[in-house]
């Protein structure tokens, strides 16, 4: 198990694939009427601009706008109740939060949010793995056992676990850990996805403190849940 | 191994989890996750091979063989650069499998055969495969 | 570009490859003044490998210590001789100690 000296360390080969902070508020109609002035202040960067249509045939103002930088590695999702900030290249939490909280902060001023309903810090991670005959050899990822009679994790071919769990005081963390496998067939991999949320008497000029508790915690239960032997690989240390 | 079998495998755990019992719903998670429609095709990254099968033994590799997975036409590769070895086979798993293989023969090769026989690129793999392995 | 197995084998063989089998493959190893070169691939058996196409022909370029697939099919058919072939390993100095 690791101790607190390597909670910063960087990864070469880390399998974060997406992050994503995204912040909930009471519905804002104003956000739908004024959303070019959002695009405006966001539009260098971001300048691609897709929506969400239920029923593209008909006329109709979309759920959801997605404003993405060129290449789709990172963008900003809003709606009437919620915004979002994500990214596909993770640059380190210094700079992510940065990012985000620009994003949030100015979305906030020009909307005038104040209360918000719910803030949610999620992480995405693909681990491909090979499997030990038709085994999947989960020990050698992650530090999570399951013992039941008759019936081991050492002798898993496939799985499939989801919880929501509290956190501490303030938050409750959602946690996906199952296998997965390419559209191409070519790789399966355990897909570990931590959503850490907060719900309660949130507001907006706290995010700052919402988003280093939600990274805090994960980034402490990822570092705990990968094996020493997994992290040998993340760090290059490998054939 | 057929890769239908996977398939099959997470099948039947998404028929699972999709049916609950008569008179009961499925209380399941908190419906609200963080921006759901979060997807997309996942970044091509290798795969780590920890441990070798052989007979009925598993040797354990003192640090884990990268192994990049590809697909041409209808066979699969499972290749290692430094190694210069490649597994080719009908489904990923079998190209793994024969990537393993050849990786054994190799070791096998390497270590029944003396320096004096080898020169040039032989000795410098001959380094690489001595320290594959924690315990034989 | 593609080559059948059997005249992949006799190839090497020809230019200074020595072949031993094993239960499922037949490997080839390059052989210069009784030492191994490193230079070394392999054949699988099977009616999927009757016939090499580019795709399996490039997997041996690395093995091979050659530039490219072109260079592999030459090798594997007739345009490069073993004296070529040996050239070529010393030019880039792949045979040195």
């Amino acid at each position: 198990m690791s101790n607190k000296t390597t909670i910063n360390e960087i990864y070469e080969n880390a399998p974060l694939e997406e992050v994503v902070f995204e912040v909930r508020f009471p519905g804002e109609p104003s956000v739908a009427c004024n959303i070019d002035k959002f695009f405006e202040t966001i539009r260098i960067k971001f300048n691609q601009v897709l929506v969400t249509i239920k029923a593209p045939d008909q006329l109709q103002i979309p759920e959801l706008y997605r404003f993405e930088s060129e290449d789709s590695k990172q963008g900003i999702i809003v709606g009437i109740n919620k915004v979002a900030y994500f990214t596909k290249k993770y640059p380190g939490f210094k700079i992510f939060k940065d990012e985000a909280l620009d994003v949030i902060q100015s979305f906030g001023k020009l909307f005038k949010l104040d209360k918000l309903n719910r803030t949610g810090l999620r992480y995405i991670n693909i681990i491909p793995f090979t499997r030990e005959e038709t085994i999947l050899p989960i020990r050698n990822y992650l530090n999570i056992e399951v013992n039941l009679p008759l019936i081991s994790s050492s002798k898993f071919n496939s799985l499939n676990m989801a919880f929501v769990s509290k956190a501490n005081e303030e938050g409750n963390i959602t946690t996906q850990i199952r296998t997965i496998l390419s559209q191409d067939k070519t790789r399966e991999a355990i897909l570990l996805d931590f959503d850490y949320s907060k719900d309660a008497n949130l507001v907006i000029n706290k995010v700052n403190n919402y988003l280093e508790e939600s990274h805090g915690y994960t980034k402490e239960l990822f570092e705990n849940i990968i094996t020493d032997e997994y992290k040998k690989f993340m760090r290059g240390e490998m054939v | 191994m057929n890769t239908s079998i996977i398939e099959n495998y997470n099948a039947d755990l998404a028929d699972r989890l999709a049916s609950t019992p008569l008179h009961y719903q499925c209380s399941g998670l908190s419906a609200v996750t963080t921006m759901d429609n979060i997807g997309g095709n996942w970044a091509y990254r290798p795969a780590p091979i920890f441990t070798i099968p052989v007979d009925a033994r598993k040797l354990l590799m003192k640090k884990p063989i990268s192994v990049k997975v590809s697909r041409e036409d209808d066979l699969f590769f499972a290749e290692n650069e430094t190694l210069r070895l490649y597994g080719s086979g009908s489904t990923h798993l079998e190209a793994i499998e024969d990537f393993c293989k050849h990786l054994m023969y190799f070791f096998e090769h390497y270590k029944n055969t003396p320096d004096s026989k080898l020169m040039g690129e032989s000795l410098k793999l001959k380094e690489l495969y001595k320290d594959l392995f924690l315990e034989e | 570009m593609q080559v059948d197995r059997r005249v992949i084998e006799s190839s090497l063989l020809s230019k200074g490859f020595e072949k031993q089998e094993s239960s499922h493959h037949t490997y080839f190893h390059h052989i210069y003044v009784g030492k191994y070169t490193g230079a070394t691939t392999y054949t699988s058996r099977g009616t999927k490998y009757k016939t090499y196409n580019i795709g399996l022909l490039g997997k041996m370029k690395k093995q091979l210590l050659l530039g490219s697939t072109k260079d592999v099919y030459d090798l594997c058919s007739c345009p490069m001789t073993g004296e070529a072939y040996l050239q070529y390993l010393k030019d880039n100095n792949k045979i040195t100690n």
